[in-house]
């Protein structure tokens, strides 16, 4: 008697399926780790900016189906087209859990009073993580963000003129310094709660 | 440049959730190809939040961002971490004057933006003039002061409420009170607790020396009840000094504050920042005395900030 075909909400990701899209990702296993986390980070923003109360499970929803689908024998040939449509078909799956949420977080906000506690513990943790940081970086992040409205575009033009890049490259490097102090805070605030 | 702005406006309309499913889809395809696309969206978002934080949305904006706010964990974190980080800029602005070297603009370029002239000599001429008509308002004012009895000395000095370093010349004695944001300086411990305080509401004013801010002049520092501080800029002319010391008085020459700025390379600096309270001050004009030194105790007289507080 031959084995009854194995249903798609039974797979599991395994090994051999990581490997598998691992593989498509790049020949080189470093290489396609990092890739794979590139790939996971953009999926999180995907989900976050449809406003998605869960992003990282979608994402990992959405690698899992990929590697489900390369499992299966399926030949990708646009991945970054193929990774899109798999999310958007997540995310309809998901829309339904999403309301769920969504309501339960505004119990959430309704019950949760602002913790002006809170805020000061975050302040601290900022006040030491930019602390920590390169000089040279600190230095960017505030000057970067020491001014608003009408001056801030001049000011920022300057900022990229001083340190010689445009200022494209100067925002984007403000970003990666801001992920950097982000992520500093919020493993302080785990670690002092 | 067009192009820039449509894109930005694209950005932007994408992280709010406007854009139309299909146009929502191409988007994200655009990112997930492209790195530097998803880059740009990246920085689109900082700024987005940034302006939810500084309350620069405008209403429809800011209601979209509040509704994706709310289902949001992730954007609730940031929006949190971007009020910490400008609370925290604000207070390294106090400690130190802020500096903006390199690209040196020259003193008319303000004048001649507002007035979208692009001719270097047409600015200058412009500009010529108008200097012409402040100093002419000047002398009439100086004259017209003259003609009136001479106002009586300052009895009371009051204590800086926020000094990025006290003046040893002033000779004031300030009561005791609690740490300023200036003074918040303690070691670097893992967790560094602040005093628990709202967000500042900050308003930011530019001064040029010579140009008198007032209701007949270039307009006054308008202070709405909601703003907390004050941030003076003050432009810079000529060649900088190493120290620079900022005295702020009223006409009748009660001093307001006083303050040493020394931080920090001022160097390449054109402008310099001054973050005060704004229980500073009253509804009334200010004058603000700029000296610079290059060596310990020779200080001179720089430049002078005239304003008109206007609290509404």
């Amino acid at each position: 008697m031959e084995p009854l075909p194995r249903k798609k909400k039974d797979w599991v990701l395994t090994s051999e399926s990581l490997a598998g899209l691992l593989s498509l990702l790049d020949e080189d296993p470093t290489r396609a780790g990092e890739q794979y986390e590139e790939w996971r980070q953009k999926l999180v923003k995907l989900f976050e900016w449809r406003g998605s109360a869960t992003p990282e499970d979608l994402a990992d929803t959405t690698l899992n189906r990929l590697a489900r689908k390369i499992d299966e024998g399926e030949v990708i040939r646009n991945f970054s087209g193929y990774v899109g449509s798999t999310a958007r078909l997540i995310w309809l799956e998901a829309l339904k859990d999403q309301e769920r949420a969504h309501a339960a977080l505004e119990e959430l906000r309704v019950l949760t009073p602002r913790s002006s506690e809170a805020d000061s513990q975050r302040l601290g943790c900022l006040e030491a993580c930019l602390e920590n940081l390169p000089m040279e970086n600190r230095a960017i992040i505030l000057d970067y963000y020491q001014e608003e409205r009408g001056l801030k575009i001049e000011l920022r033009k300057q900022l990229a003129a001083r340190m010689g890049v445009p200022v494209n490259a100067l925002r984007i490097r403000a970003h990666r310094i801001r992920m950097q102090l982000e992520r500093c805070v919020l493993q302080c605030l785990k670690k002092s709660d | 440049m067009e192009n820039e702005l449509d894109k930005n406006k694209a950005a932007r309309s994408f992280l709010l959730g406007n854009p139309s499913e299909t146009k929502r889809a191409e988007l994200e395809d655009g990112f997930l190809a492209q790195d530097d696309f998803y880059q740009e969206l990246l920085s689109a978002e900082d700024e987005l939040i940034d302006a939810y934080v500084r309350d620069e949305l405008p209403a429809p904006e800011r209601a979209l961002f509040e509704r994706r706010r709310l289902t949001s964990p992730h954007l609730r974190e940031r929006v949190k971490f971007a009020a910490a980080l400008f609370q925290s800029v604000s207070k390294k602005t106090v400690a130190a004057p802020t500096l903006v070297p390199a690209v040196t603009v020259s003193w008319w370029h303000p004048l001649a933006a507002a007035f979208h002239i692009r001719s270097p000599a047409l600015g200058l001429g412009f500009a010529a003039a108008l200097l012409v008509i402040v100093l002419g308002g000047l002398w009439f004012l100086t004259d017209e002061l003259k003609k009136s009895p001479a106002p009586e000395q300052a009895q009371t000095i009051q204590p800086p409420p926020v000094s990025p370093r006290e003046s040893p010349t002033t000779g004031v004695t300030p009561e005791p009170q609690k740490p300023t944001t200036a003074e918040i300086k303690a070691d670097p411990p893992p967790v560094r607790e602040t005093p628990e305080k709202a967000a500042p509401v900050l308003a930011t004013f530019t001064l040029t020396p010579g140009l008198v801010r007032s209701e007949s002049g270039s307009g006054p520092l308008v202070l709405r009840a909601v703003v907390t501080e004050v941030r003076l800029r003050l432009t810079l002319e000529g060649e900088p000094y190493e120290k620079y010391r900022a005295t702020i008085s009223t006409p009748e020459g009660t001093r307001v504050w006083s303050g040493e700025l020394s931080e920090g390379s001022l160097k390449k600096s054109t402008l310099l920042t001054l973050n005060l309270p704004a229980r500073v001050f009253k509804n009334g004009d200010y004058v603000i005395d700029l000296s610079g030194a290059n060596a310990p105790g020779k200080w001179e007289s720089v430049a002078d900030y005239s304003f008109r507080i206007v609290k509404k």
